[in-house]
């Protein structure tokens, strides 16, 4: 091997490995403990197989409710799932951000040399989350039966789903930056995100779908069945695009913005 | 006369035993008080559950046309989710603070203590259930008030619906209580308590009444203990019936034998396995 391979990679694909390694060392982490991630798995497995079971009851009694069918709760329950698994099994620690910033906890990652969001983000891997990721694709891919097409754009909705909740979740967190104590206000955002994103977006108007489509982007999340797979809207894939770009950068602003303010606790603590 | 006295006793030392627990519950409800506006802002979410199936029903109602959906008027119905919602997120996870104390071996300290542990911590619950609820319902019942009028109920029907919530209050702490013992045994019993929640959620009513469901599933959740917890005190609060009531109570009382009997059964056995070492 000459001198210049051994130089680290620079650009998008270094990033793409580090991830990759830390999704290793994550998942060799939680394969310690086989039987209690394997079990994680299957519960929330079982957890979204419960709601998605209310759904198929209400549409059996409802066959058609404002435009919106079973197949269409069916996806839109997968594509949720799915997008938040991907985003909480890569990204697992995002959901801590604010509990970090509070507790002074951050320094670890400081002194780290690559991305600070990117470091405490993919540091954790949220195990149930990957029960997530198993549900939405058995469930699309079973209960829905689509074409190729339907499946590939059910993916790329899939991806863009991660990128808002990544950066809604990322956004919410950093307000610990400026409000200290922000852990229940973030917790709760998030929640009333997904709140949102699993129900119809055919049963939303007016105002509320105005604060769907802003404030809690969830009217993205939630218009994926209608307006992507069954009926494939450029116009609102360009949209749902768009926001999860923005998101993404806003968050990282956001971050590095709150990351000025920062305190170090100097804090010490041993880390196994 | 020796007899009478011996029964007195008995009763004597059965009401202490009854007042040492009353007051725990007591001291519960005062510890939350305390921390009131603390628990309302938790429980804010609330807002956003009610606010989601008010849309959602309106929908539904103006959709199908209908006055009534299964016997329930939109009224009604919100006003039952409500009441369910209410219930459910005033619910603490027993089973996962058994869990903690078994594995942590903090039940070693309560079993030196004068009281029985399961009843104490029964105790506990209901102290915290009661004050969830009322938090709950303040926050829950405002949005539904707003959205479609005052509660329909009278009196009668929320002295009755609340009884048959305190049965179906202590149904869930004793099924709660037979999963958290199985800590002495199983590794982790997180995807249980998981599992019994969303059976619970789904089956017991909470979503959706159970007069909504297909016919054979609505038999088996109107018989399983799950289908006690939410469906039958609510509906007597909203949609009073006494046969229905008589019903209710009846299937309460046989399931929380059952799950009182399953849990101290099941807390013996584990105490045996209890190994306490000084230090």
């Amino acid at each position: 091997m000459s001198k210049e391979d051994k130089r680290p990679p620079r650009g998008l694909r270094s990033y793409v490995s580090f991830l990759f390694e830390y999704m290793k060392a994550n998942l060799a982490m939680q394969m310690e403990y086989r039987v209690t991630f394997i079990g994680r798995i299957i519960g929330m497995m079982v957890n979204d197989a419960m709601w998605l079971s209310f759904w198929l009851i209400y549409f059996t009694r409802f066959p058609v409710v404002q435009g919106w069918e079973r197949a269409d709760v069916v996806t839109l329950w997968a594509v949720c799932a799915f997008g938040f698994g991907i985003c909480f099994s890569v990204f697992g620690n995002i959901n801590r951000i604010a509990s970090i910033v509070v507790r002074g906890d951050l320094d670890f990652y400081l002194v780290y040399p690559r991305h600070v969001l990117l470091h405490l983000a993919a540091s954790r891997m949220d195990a149930t989350a990957v029960g997530d990721v198993a549900f939405g694709l058995g469930v699309f891919f079973a209960l829905v039966r689509p074409t190729p097409l339907q499946a590939i754009l059910f993916v790329l909705s899939g991806i863009l789903v991660a990128c808002l909740f990544f950066g809604f979740t990322v956004i919410t967190h950093s307000l610990a930056f400026v409000l200290g104590n922000a852990e229940m206000l973030s917790d709760q955002a998030s929640a009333t995100l997904i709140h949102f994103a699993t129900y119809p977006s055919g049963i939303f108007d007016g105002p509320t779908r105005a604060i769907l489509f802003t404030l809690i982007p969830a009217g993205f999340i939630n218009s994926i069945p209608v307006s992507v797979v069954r009926d494939f809207d450029p116009l609102f894939f360009a949209g749902l695009a768009a926001a999860s770009v923005f998101l993404i950068v806003a968050s990282d602003r956001i971050f590095k913005a709150g990351l000025r303010k920062y305190e170090s606790g100097n804090l010490m603590q041993v880390r196994m | 006369m020796i007899e009478v006295g011996r029964g007195g006793q008995g009763r004597l030392r059965a009401l202490r035993h009854l007042g040492k627990y009353l007051e725990m519950l007591r001291i519960t409800v005062l510890t939350a008080l305390t921390y009131a506006y603390d628990m309302l802002s938790r429980q804010l979410f609330v807002v956003i559950v009610m606010f989601v199936f008010v849309q959602l029903w309106k929908t539904t109602y103006r959709w199908e046309g209908a006055a009534s959906i299964g016997g329930y008027t939109m009224r009604q119905m919100l006003w039952y989710l409500a009441l369910g919602e209410s219930m459910a997120m005033s619910m603490p996870r027993a089973a996962a603070e058994i869990d903690d104390d078994v594995r942590s071996g903090a039940l070693a300290y309560a079993l030196t203590k004068p009281y029985k542990y399961p009843w104490f911590l029964y105790a506990k619950y209901m102290g915290n259930a009661l004050t969830g609820f009322f938090g709950n319902l303040a926050i829950a019942g405002t949005v539904i008030w707003i959205a479609v009028g005052p509660p329909p109920v009278t009196a009668l029907s929320f002295t009755l619906g609340f009884l048959s919530a305190l049965l179906a209050y202590a149904l869930d702490f004793w099924a709660q209580a037979a999963i958290g013992l199985s800590a002495f045994w199983i590794e982790d019993a997180s995807p249980y308590r998981l599992l019994y929640s969303r059976v619970k959620m789904l089956l017991g009513g909470m979503l959706l009444p159970l007069e909504l469901f297909p016919e054979g599933l609505r038999r088996i959740a109107a018989f399983l203990p799950t289908g006690q917890i939410f469906h039958g005190p609510v509906k007597t609060f909203v949609s009073l019936s006494l046969p229905e009531f008589g019903g209710t109570v009846a299937k309460q009382s046989v399931w929380i034998l059952v799950f009182v009997a399953l849990a101290s059964m099941v807390y013996r056995a584990g105490v045996r396995r209890v190994n306490v070492q000084g230090g």
